[in-house]
């Protein structure tokens, strides 16, 4: 199984359902179809979230299904508080990475590893230069303390407005402006003068 | 390229389509897991049981209470009406050998007799309608079998009464 790469110049954007809250709600009863709905619409930007912050794909994969696993295993215990879906899906791929990271540390020492090697089949569609900067860019991101890298996918990557991101981190607005702040500072300097300053 | 625009081209990387729709069909083809019984839950559901029970015993007298009028009474049975009963005691022919009147009787003459399993009688001298069992039993070998505490005075003739005669002599 290979990623399937889409080089649009217009990126996708995914923002909240229509009518999502009674989608939800249909899936908390247990409606199978509902959930495939939100299965739909949510799998890929989760999918994203996971392999910028693995890298490997069969990891980002792996990872990715037992999220909504879980999500539809634990579905009847959701309580809509006014906060996007996307939000608890969120929550549950970042504990599934800290559980994959744990779990891994028995088995063989990431850093060890190139994260080069893991990334680059993924992003075999772009040319050659745009894939060693996505692949710099996603190593740099990786060595990013664990907020800062979900600030940065969750605004910079996705598009998510300042709200849904703190919704999503359990953080302020306030804390996560702050927080976008000194992330991008700390990916640039991670970078050095790999890339353009404009 | 600048950093935004990088990491723009991110939102371009897709999951592989054969994964998707292999993920997808594996997960909805289980059913989603019951809620787990928390504390509130077991307590909620204890109430409800119990409530449920208490509005079942409730209508269930409810529709019993409407069966039998407006009066809680057990239905009258003719059977236990006292009149009726005594009509049926009566109706009775009761031929009860009331031996234990002579008996009385015999007090006055000192002597009483106790049959024996063989049919022969023994003759001891009592004190105040006693009957002394030792020298009973040492007078004739027969009457170690006395039991059946039928007593006459100098026959073994009985007496046949109604329960009422035999009440009305008791009670004189």
């Amino acid at each position: 199984m290979k990623c399937a790469l889409v080089t649009t110049t217009t990126p996708t954007t995914f923002p909240m359902l229509d009518g999502e809250k009674n989608i939800v709600n249909d899936a908390v009863r247990g409606k199978s179809s509902a959930f495939g709905v939100l299965y739909d619409h949510y799998q890929p930007m989760i999918y994203r979230f996971v392999l910028v912050k693995v890298g490997r794909r069969e990891d980002a994969e792996d990872i990715t299904h037992q999220v909504f696993v879980s999500a539809w295993q634990n579905i009847r215990g959701y309580k809509h508080q006014g906060h996007p879906f996307s939000s608890w899906l969120y929550q549950i791929a970042r504990n599934q990475v800290v559980d994959h990271y744990r779990a891994a540390k028995h088995e063989t020492s990431l850093e060890k590893m190139d994260p080069e090697y893991f990334v680059l089949p993924a992003t075999a569609h772009f040319d050659l230069s745009v894939k060693l900067q996505i692949e710099e860019v996603r190593a740099a991101i990786a060595k990013l303390k664990p907020e800062y890298q979900d600030i940065v996918i969750l605004r910079f990557i996705e598009d998510l407005p300042l709200k849904e991101v703190a919704e999503a981190i359990d953080k302020t607005e306030g804390a996560v402006k702050l927080a976008q702040h000194r992330a991008i500072k700390e990916l640039r300097k991670l970078l050095g003068g790999k890339l353009s300053q404009e | 390229m600048n950093l935004f625009e990088i990491l723009k081209q991110f939102k371009n990387i897709e999951p592989d389509a054969d994964f998707s729709a292999t993920s997808r069909r594996a997960i909805l083809a289980t059913e989603p897991a019951s809620l787990p019984m928390t504390a509130r839950r077991t307590i909620f559901r204890i109430i409800e049981t119990g409530v449920a029970v208490a509005l079942t015993g409730f209508f269930v007298l409810l529709i019993t209470g409407a069966f039998s009028g407006s009066t809680i009474e057990p239905t009258p049975y003719e059977a236990m009406n006292p009149q009726s009963l005594h009509a049926e005691a009566q109706a009775i022919d009761m031929q009860i050998q009331l031996a234990n009147l002579n008996y009385t009787e015999s007090e006055s003459s000192g002597e009483s007799t106790a049959p024996t399993a063989a049919g022969g009688t023994a003759t001891t001298t009592t004190v105040g309608g006693i009957l002394p069992v030792a020298p009973l039993a040492s007078s004739t070998p027969a009457a170690a079998t006395l039991g059946t505490g039928t007593a006459t005075a100098s026959s073994t003739a009985t007496t046949t009464v109604s329960l009422d005669q035999a009440l009305q002599a008791l009670s004189e």
